[in-house]
């Protein structure tokens, strides 16, 4: 159905709207989500991956702030903005993203009068789950192409007293600075999160 | 491109210990400096290896507990970093194994099966440097552990490399001489226990000075702990951001109205 009224657009967008339509709390439109789209990138798939990276930061902020609705608050934000879109798009200028910001300080205080969630509780440690962690994960190291193995292998040892020394030597073995290194592994390190997910999933 | 300030500014804002003053400039810089959200990734995932290997003070833990581990996200990254140690660990053991040629352990049952030998196998031969090296590793950390066993429970016991002095306040102001100190090469934090005279506040900011009259580090939300009789507020710096010099940390109270008050300063030179 959504499809019908939605122009041609990447499947990333369309997963995007469809998650959206399905938020029964969310005021976007295909008419309005289009119009935000529009406002935050000249080409579509560009708009499309600033709302993601806005998205994705706002819950990192709520998060940081103590939230336990992040995700709640930051769609909340994106909607506030959307219903004002006819309002500044003609007449804001700057970084879009900071107009955001502005908007989840409101969000924010408002969560902080109402009365607070309760805090999630901790995930129980199941053995069962817990091996099936640890081999979905292994499998994820194994599909890794060799050096980048080597490199988490070699990044993440856990020897206390040699591990500053073990990482500038990798480093220095690789040719990249230090903070490279450090980037690089946390980039693999990322991937094989995203990994485990899908193989538990 | 990354300082130690800037680290620490992330490192204090998602234990949620930033002064509110700064707060906005670090999440208007993640929402539109990419690099910058890249870093507080880093960090976090850094954060949470110290958690998982029990490499944090006290005072984080209880942050990191109470205001960190608020999302199931949060908690699916810890036993995401629990899972990759394990990994990284059996990888190690492999190496060992496989260098030193030995049998399979009868306790194989009971740890998980371990794939890294075949990795090795399959490593590039210029690698063979790796296997040795971990294989030397491996036997360092058998060496360094029997050490410890042997020196008895209190070296067991002592957190990994964690440097405190006491500093008392303004001892400079008073004629005496600047507190100096020499910090252990091997350190890699440093506690600075922050002596209190007089009424004390349920809660404290820091902020650490350099010569220059910069911020280096601040921390707010630090609550005072009994010591030698006294008490004391800890202030844990990163040792590599305390380079030889002189600093002064500036500790400030903050009262029932939330309105911080001057407690005192604490100079100290850090020796080469």
């Amino acid at each position: 159905m959504l499809a019908g009224h939605a122009s041609p657009v990447s499947s990333q967008s369309e997963i995007l709207s469809f998650l959206l339509f399905m938020n029964n709390d969310s005021v976007l439109t295909q008419e309005s989500f289009d119009a935000l789209l529009a406002w935050l990138g000249p080409e579509r798939e560009q708009g499309g991956k600033t709302y993601e990276d806005i998205r994705r930061r706002l819950i990192k902020i709520f998060t940081c702030r103590g939230c336990h609705e992040p995700e709640v608050l930051a769609d909340t934000t994106i909607d506030r903005v959307v219903k004002r879109l006819k309002e500044i798009e003609g007449s804001y200028t700057g970084d879009r993203a900071l107009y955001f910001y502005g908007v989840a300080n409101n969000v924010h205080l408002e969560y902080l009068r109402r009365k607070p969630a309760m805090s999630h509780p901790p995930p129980k440690a199941d053995p069962e789950e817990v091996e099936r962690e640890y081999q979905c994960l292994e499998s994820c190291l194994e599909r890794l192409p060799p050096n980048n193995r080597e490199l988490v292998l070699q990044y993440y040892q856990e020897d206390k007293g040699a591990k500053i020394d073990n990482r500038r030597r990798l480093a220095e073995r690789l040719g990249v600075a230090l903070n490279a290194l450090r980037i690089r592994a946390h980039r693999i390190r990322a991937a094989l999160l995203v990994c485990m997910q899908d193989c538990l999933d | 491109m990354k300082s130690y300030a800037e680290e620490n500014a992330i490192r204090q804002y998602l234990l949620g210990l930033l002064v509110p003053e700064h707060r906005p400039a670090v999440e208007e810089r993640l929402l539109t400096d990419d690099a910058f959200y890249e870093e507080l990734l880093i960090v976090e995932d850094e954060l949470i290896d110290q958690y998982v290997a029990d490499r944090i003070s006290q005072a984080e833990r209880e942050r990191f507990e109470a205001h960190f581990l608020v999302t199931p996200e949060r908690w699916k990254k810890v036993r995401f970093a629990r899972t990759l140690k394990r990994c990284v660990a059996a990888g190690g053991e492999g190496a060992s194994e496989d260098a030193a040629e030995l049998p399979e352990g009868g306790d194989e049952v009971s740890r998980p099966s371990s794939r890294w030998l075949k990795y090795l196998s399959l490593l590039h031969p210029r690698n063979y440097v790796l296997v040795f090296s971990l294989a030397t590793a491996a036997l360092m950390l058998i060496l360094i552990g029997s050490w410890m066993w042997i020196s008895g429970p209190g070296l067991r016991k002592e957190p990994a490399r964690i440097f405190a002095v006491t500093l008392s306040p303004g001892l400079t102001r008073d004629g005496g001489e600047m507190r100096k100190v020499r910090i252990s090469l091997d350190s890699e934090e440093v506690q600075l226990r922050l002596a209190l005279r007089g009424g004390e506040y349920q809660s404290y900011s820091a902020a650490l000075l350099s010569a220059e009259g910069s911020t280096v580090l601040e921390a707010e939300g630090l609550s005072p702990v009994p010591s030698d009789g006294g008490r004391v507020v800890v202030f844990t710096a990163p040792a590599k951001a305390l380079p030889p010099g002189d600093y002064v940390l500036k500790l400030d109270g903050v009262n029932v109205s939330g309105v911080p008050e001057s407690v005192g300063s604490y100079p100290f030179r850090v020796l080469p």
